[in-house]
């Protein structure tokens, strides 16, 4: 069975699924930040920044599979 | 030792035997600036093929967003990204107010417009580095939305979200290229500058405590404080780097403001032995210099403690916020400017019923709000004389000889990278006029050429709008220059005003809602805007500058004396306390300036046993001596 994506409606204007999910991973994300910061999530890796952004796609990916 | 992404690069490079390409020097420019051009490049080549697979209508606009955003560091880049994408928003949302409520009036409509990038720009004169960057997007997003598509007001809606998605993915593209590519970090460029600035103002503090005013002199006092004061432009995009930066940059500000008082401590100390007019004597001297001196110690620990408490990002507690000096006058004046040179443009233009002169009208409010946003708008207006003719040949030459007629997006990329390239190395000139003409020429190559799927090779078009870029650059440079100009003597007297009127305030016991911290690092902010601003007299310059400094001692002093005085009254509690008559006497004293009677309260306090009258004493006396001081005093550095 398909999964169905609901397209958000803008004043008439139909706009992608991908920017709600976006949208909702970026708020998780900056609700993770201070959790992030307490267990000193950077200096796990030599890259933070993009361990950061992999984090992000990781969330982007959780919602659009479970949601 | 954590090793960074670029660390591996070079010793993945240095195995393949190319280490001279990573380090020093390549075609006589650093790396970092050639590193800076090519992130960009691709960031906006990303846009711009983000943009055309979705078949974004305006796609060029998300390349162009990416030219915009191009600054050096990662945390720079994501605030400015932040910023312009709240600007877009809300430019956008008084887009469809303003064309919803004056479309069928031509007059309201003009003036509408004209009054919101007024406002645009009166709000970005009370904000700093990107945040202004923000208010000022918040009015041009109106020029680009609405204004270019006035004869289709029926579009607006569409073309409103169609912005906002370039925006976003301008953003998106840039982050994930400086992310992937390992951008260089804000956070540990500004931990080394900070470094060095405290072992400085260690040096300086230690010559003036041994030598007196000769260890030092206010030139170098100012050059100090200014550099402390302008570590504000990169303090705000700390927080947007890393998750610990909300913390590091209030370690940071504490640093600062450490740094500040442990200076303007270290100049009242030699000040204070080289003042001989108390007619106390010694017991209050010996009082003043034992407090400053004390001062200056507790400063620095706390500069040190604070430090390394940034070095790990770890918070420190009551971090000051870091005000800064926005001058109401100036931004009042800029908003005028913008006003009348909108409004004076759109009916120029409308009077010439030429075709496409919403474009030249929407692009002198672009350039007229940036312009607003420098430091000097006359020379940002030159920038834009040089770079967008600039812009146009680049522009043609890239469209028409190297490109020629080609539609693969891959070759796009490959013809616009000598232009691009040739002007982001512009960009990333530690000159600031280069740096301004640089990005305004990035950013109009991609203007001129209009990337589109497909390419567009129309010779009559590229013509109009040559024509038409050229006289957005003449009108704006000629307009900002004409209308309302602000010189620098007139922003020296509004300086020392502000700095007069915090005076009095404190003096006359006007609550602020600031800590100690935060009135040094403002205090530390209009002096080094005063000591910014050019005059062709530098015997002026140097008096304005004792002048504030002078204020500024007394203000503080003031303020120390009225925060001691409430703490003795909440600790002496009681209706018939002593202190409230003493505390009375002491604000009168404070509000008449009145330095003998001053003293006199100094004196009977001089010899309490308790360390907090002891030192309220001693404030009062340092007080007294800057209310007498005379004109000329200063730290000299061995001339008098």
């Amino acid at each position: 069975m398909s999964q169905t994506f609901t397209e958000l409606v803008v004043g008439g204007v139909l706009i992608s699924p991908f920017v709600t999910y976006a949208a909702a991973a970026l708020v998780l994300f900056l609700m993770l930040r201070p959790v992030l910061a307490w267990i000193g999530f950077e200096r796990l890796f030599s890259a933070p920044p993009l361990a950061l952004l992999s984090l992000y796609v990781v969330i982007l990916a959780f919602l659009i599979v479970l949601l | 030792m954590i090793a960074n992404v670029e660390a591996r690069m070079r010793g993945v490079l240095s195995w393949l035997a190319v280490p001279q390409f990573m380090e020093g020097r390549f075609i006589g420019l650093p790396v970092s600036r050639w590193l800076f051009a090519v992130r960009v490049w691709l960031a906006i080549h990303l846009a711009l093929g983000v943009a055309f697979w979705i078949q974004l209508d305006g796609a060029e606009s998300a390349g162009v967003i990416a030219a915009m955003l191009a600054l050096q560091t990662r945390g720079q880049v994501v605030e400015k990204s932040i910023c312009c994408f709240l600007g877009t928003v809300v430019g956008g949302v008084m887009s469809i107010v303003i064309v919803g409520l004056f479309a069928q009036t031509r007059d309201l409509y003009v003036l509408a417009y004209s009054a919101w990038l007024a406002v645009c720009v009166f709000a970005a004169g009370f904000l700093d580095g990107n945040r202004a960057y923000g208010a000022v997007v918040c009015g041009y997003t109106v020029s680009i939305v609405a204004v270019i598509h006035i004869d289709d007001p029926s579009s607006l809606f569409s073309e409103v979200i169609n912005r906002c998605a370039a925006i976003a993915i301008g953003i998106a593209s840039i982050v994930l290229v400086i992310d992937v590519l390992a951008g260089p970090d804000l956070g540990p460029a500004m931990l080394a500058r900070i470094e060095g600035g405290l072992a400085t103002a260690r040096t300086f503090t230690e010559n003036l405590l041994r030598a007196g005013p000769d260890g030092g002199t206010d030139a170098q006092t100012v050059r100090l404080m200014g550099a402390a004061s302008n570590q504000h432009l990169f303090l705000n995009a700390l927080p947007t780097e890393a998750v610990s930066g909300s913390a590091q940059a209030g370690a940071v500000r504490a640093v600062l403001a450490a740094l500040v008082g442990e200076i303007r401590a270290a100049r009242a100390f030699a000040l204070a032995g080289a003042w001989t007019n108390r007619s106390d004597g010694s017991a209050l001297d010996g009082l003043i210099r034992r407090r400053l001196a004390g001062e200056v110690e507790a400063r620095r620990e706390a500069a040190a403690s604070a430090f390394a408490a940034a070095r790990v990002g770890r918070p420190v507690a009551h971090a000051p916020r870091m005000p800064i000096y926005r001058s109401r006058e100036n931004a009042l004046r800029n908003a005028l400017r913008a006003f009348l040179a909108s409004t004076l443009t759109g009916y120029l233009f409308t009077l010439t019923g030429w075709s496409m002169t919403a474009f030249a009208w929407a692009m002198v409010g672009v350039i007229v709000c940036l312009s607003s946003n420098a430091p000097d708008p006359g020379a940002m207006t030159k920038g834009a004389l040089i770079g967008l003719p600039a812009a146009v040949v680049l522009g043609g030459v890239t469209q028409f000889v190297l490109l020629g007629g080609v539609d693969a997006f891959p070759l796009l990329m490959l013809g616009t990278a000598p232009a691009l390239l040739g002007a982001l190395l512009v960009t990333s000139s530690p000159n600031p006029a280069l740096t301004g003409a640089g990005l305004l020429t990035a950013v109009y190559t991609i203007v001129v050429m209009q990337p589109s799927n497909p390419q567009s090779y129309d010779a009559q078009s590229y013509l109009l709008l040559s024509i038409l870029l050229i006289l957005v650059a003449l009108f704006s440079f000629v307009l900002v220059r004409v209308l309302l100009p602000t010189c620098d003597a007139q922003r020296r007297r509004w300086v020392l005003a502000a700095i007069r009127r915090d005076m009095d305030a404190a003096l006359g016991g006007a609550t602020r809602p600031r800590s100690a911290d935060e009135d040094q690092l403002l205090d530390a902010s209009r002096i080094a805007t005063l000591a910014s601003l050019k005059t062709d007299d530098a015997s002026v310059r140097e008096t304005d500058l004792r002048l504030a400094l002078r204020m500024g001692d007394l203000a503080r002093a003031a303020r120390r004396i009225r925060r001691a005085l409430e703490r003795m009254e909440r600790e002496d509690s009681g209706a018939e306390s002593r202190m409230n008559g003493f505390a009375d006497a002491v604000r009168a004293a404070l509000g008449d300036a009145d330095a003998r009677r001053m003293r006199q309260l100094a004196g009977t306090l001089a010899d309490a046993s308790e360390p907090a009258r002891l030192t309220l004493a001693a404030d009062m006396a340092w007080a007294a001596d800057l209310i007498d001081a005379p004109a000329d005093a200063h730290v000299s550095g061995g001339t008098r």
